[in-house]
């Protein structure tokens, strides 16, 4: 028996051997096929067309050539990875800080907390922008009444183009801020207490403790939330659409919000295909680099 | 060992009723489809030969899209049915099935946060097109641009055309939607404001309701001056809702959209949309403007107005209404004209209609049965009171007398009449996505990352791609 016909044999001794296993993926599999691999075959091919509301022409890689030309796609886009930026790396700074010091508080005291910053994420981004979007609010804001009130110049949060991307940013902070806290609680918890008692009796102090035993500890933690997070802000979509429509002049726009404009405000269904494979794309590349990070890492 | 079997066959009972259910799910659906489709079928058979689904005794559904207008609230004789946006659809088919028992109505309101109609390209794009739609005609306008609404005219009789103003429809074209109310943009300001402050004498006088750009600047140079809280003005670009309402400051330049009846090409970038552009711009940023113009929107205006916070705004007649019966404390408004640079004065009003439009159908009963409801929704029933409930004239002569304008309104009706309309492309299917990339450009201009001269300039070249396509 040769290589090919050992590893062939093996493959269907062990479907075999697992088949309940694999008998009971079948409906998830079923809803897999369904709602992710045959949508994502369907956007591929209506990429390669022209195709709005009503009309389908096949276009060859014409979309591709628009995504690629198309100066506001292009910003959209870097716009995305700026989001990411700012979002990615201060989600996981606080949300770790915040827990370290929660896992060290009493029980009711972190009970409290963990539900206050984790409440935007139950009431969702679209409640969460409508209550900022009245902090922000220009002529009536809470946050330039209190400026006011302390002496200071109004900031037009989400009408300068300077301010505006960082102000959805520290909404979306709000938003999905208590996730990270409850993954990262969950992770300081699996943490053998036995592990601080040694290395105190060792002389070490809560620095040291942190960054020896924690943070490396937490690796695999951080690693997941980092990814979470990172795939949620590429698809940064709602906070946009309730605060700044991607305004001003396309300085809030994320690639899926303006994927979204190209498809269902102006009926590029074709063109949206196209740019939407191409952000995909990205992310698996991202994600393929993150991961490869995570397994040296770890 | 048998605990084991049983525990095996327990599992794969549940994993077979798991799939089982989805399959059945999906036999479900097309079980449903089927007998729909038959039904369907069934119903074209029958309204075959009927001139009107409405009167065959054949069960028709019609599906109804409307969006969800502001200005369609506390409809007269009908205000706690009326409370929120995309009641009257409910009050209104309600009323229709009384008298046609055999039709009844799948109702869905759009949302009209965005001021686009997303929800039901998504709904054509997979293959459902409704039968009616509501909406402003500057929406409806693209359908008909993809050949997706019917020609009402064969179904109309010629005394009811007759009946619209001059210009509603064109001569021998296609009748794709029937107008029921006719919003027409003006000046709106808070007079009882201008007396409190003793700058009345401001204003343009009753008997001409115009002004030119320098008379506006002294009249909210007044309202700066009194420096008591008020806006002298609001200016609004978040997006693309009421951005008709802006518009107006373009007329006064004497800068058009188009080249007469040549729509292929926006004729906005001349020394005239210039000064326009620059106008506005000045409002922005020399404070007469409430601040962050490019984060405001219409809501925030309609808001404002109410609580007395803004003096002076582009608007239309709604506001009446909201002055006299929503305010806290009821004001006086006063409409005019939008301002007019030395040597362009009279500036033409623009208008825009609600109106409803029936989707073609291949089943002849429902298709019919739509078209009966247009005209009922448009007729003599409901058009005057959606009107009045819009503060808004009718497009029809014999309803002029049913309707009752405020002052404001009539005065506004009267301009209108006076000076005529400006055709800013409300009825172009490409008009929505002539607003949309109309809208960044104001935006980037009162933010100050492009001059008005650069937006213009982009404006026309977006544009014109956007016609081209």
């Amino acid at each position: 028996m040769d290589g090919k016909a050992r590893q062939r044999d093996s493959f269907f001794k062990t479907l075999y051997r697992q088949r309940w296993a694999y008998f009971f993926l079948i409906p998830g599999l079923i809803l897999l096929l369904l709602f992710n691999i045959l949508p994502i075959i369907d956007t591929l091919k209506l990429s390669f067309f022209d195709y709005n509301i009503v009309a389908k022409k096949f276009c060859g890689l014409d979309n591709y050539i628009k995504v690629f030309t198309d100066k506001k796609f292009l910003r959209s886009y870097g716009n995305t990875f700026l989001y990411i930026l700012i979002i990615v790396p201060l989600n996981v700074v606080i949300s770790l800080l915040v827990s370290v010091v929660l896992s060290n508080s009493r029980k009711w005291l972190q009970s409290f907390f963990r539900g206050a910053y984790y409440l935007p994420c139950v009431v969702g981004g679209v409640v969460v922008s409508a209550v900022w979007m009245w902090i922000y609010h220009p002529v009536n804001g809470l946050m330039n009444t209190v400026l006011e009130k302390a002496g200071a110049d109004p900031v037009y949060w989400l009408a300068d183009a300077k301010y505006a991307l960082i102000s959805l940013c520290v909404v979306v902070l709000t938003w999905n801020l208590g996730q990270s806290i409850i993954v990262f609680l969950t992770g300081l918890l699996g943490i053998n207490p036995d592990l601080y008692e040694s290395a105190r009796i060792d002389g070490a102090n809560s620095r040291q403790l942190f960054f020896k035993i924690t943070l490396p500890l937490l690796k695999p933690v951080t690693l997941f939330v980092l990814m979470t997070v990172m795939i949620n802000t590429f698809q940064i979509w709602e906070v946009i659409y309730m605060l700044t429509s991607g305004g001003p002049n396309y300085s809030t726009m994320s690639a899926v919000y303006y994927m979204y404009n190209t498809a269902f405000v102006s009926g590029k269904y074709g063109l949206a295909s196209a740019q939407g494979i191409v952000l995909a794309v990205t992310i698996m590349l991202v994600s393929r680099i993150m991961n490869r990070l995570s397994r040296e890492g770890v | 060992m048998k605990k084991k079997i049983r525990k095996q066959i327990t599992a794969a009972g549940l994993a077979v009723l798991l799939t089982g259910s989805l399959c059945m799910a999906g036999c479900g659906d097309s079980a449903k489809g089927k007998s729909q489709d038959q039904e369907s079928k069934a119903t074209q058979q029958e309204g075959d030969g009927s001139s009107a689904g409405s009167s065959s005794e054949e069960p028709v559904t019609l599906s109804l899209y409307g969006y969800g207008l502001a200005t369609y609230t506390n409809i007269k004789g009908y205000e706690d049915q009326t409370q929120n946006m995309g009641d009257i659809y409910t009050v209104i088919t309600d009323a229709y099935t009384k008298e046609h028992p055999n039709v009844t109505f799948d109702i869905t309101v759009i949302n009209p946060a965005g001021g686009n109609t997303e929800q039901l390209d998504t709904e054509i794009a997979s293959g459902t097109i409704p039968d009616i739609y509501v909406d402003n005609q500057m929406r409806i306008a693209k359908y008909e641009g993809l050949g997706l609404l019917t020609d009402m005219r064969e179904s109309l009789e010629p005394s009811v055309i007759e009946d619209y103003v001059d210009g509603t429809f064109s001569e021998n074209g296609s009748i794709w939607r029937l107008p029921m109310d006719m919003t027409a943009h003006s000046i709106c300001i808070n007079k009882s404001y201008f007396d409190k402050i003793g700058a009345a004498d401001l204003l343009p006088k009753e008997d001409s309701r115009e002004w030119t750009t320098d008379e506006f600047l002294k009249a909210l140079d007044a309202v700066k001056a009194a420096n008591d809280g008020m806006y002298p003005t609001v200016l609004w670009a978040a997006n693309t809702s009421g951005d008709v309402c802006n518009m107006g400051y373009l007329w006064g330049f004497g800068a058009r959209m188009f080249h007469g009846d040549d729509q292929s090409k926006v004729a906005l970038g001349d020394e005239k949309g210039l000064d326009a552009f620059t106008f506005m711009n000045d409002l922005v940023q020399n404070g007469y403007a409430a601040p962050g113009a490019a984060a405001l929107c219409d809501d925030d205006m309609l808001a404002m107005w109410p609580k007395q916070e803004v003096a002076v705004t582009g608007g239309y007649g709604y506001l009446q209404t909201s002055a006299q019966e929503e305010a806290d404390s009821p004001f006086d408004p006063y409409f005019v004209n939008f301002p007019h640079k030395d040597g362009e004065a009279d500036p033409p009003i623009a208008v825009h209609m609600n109106s409803v439009a029936v989707f073609k159908s291949e089943d002849a009963a429902k298709q019919a049965a739509a078209i009966d409801f247009a005209q009922y929704l448009a007729g003599e029933d409901w058009a005057p009171l959606l009107c009045q409930a819009s503060g808004s004239p009718s497009p029809r002569k014999s309803f002029a007398d049913k309707v009752e304008l405020g002052d404001e309104v009539a005065a506004v009706a009267g301009l209108a009449a006076k000076n005529g309309l400006v055709d800013f492309g409300a009825t172009n299917p490409k008009f929505q996505d002539l607003r949309n990339v109309y809208t960044p450009e104001l935006q980037a201009m009162f933010t100050g990352e492009k001059t008005p001269e650069e937006a213009l300039n982009d404006f026309v070249k977006n544009a014109d791609e956007v016609l081209a396509e």
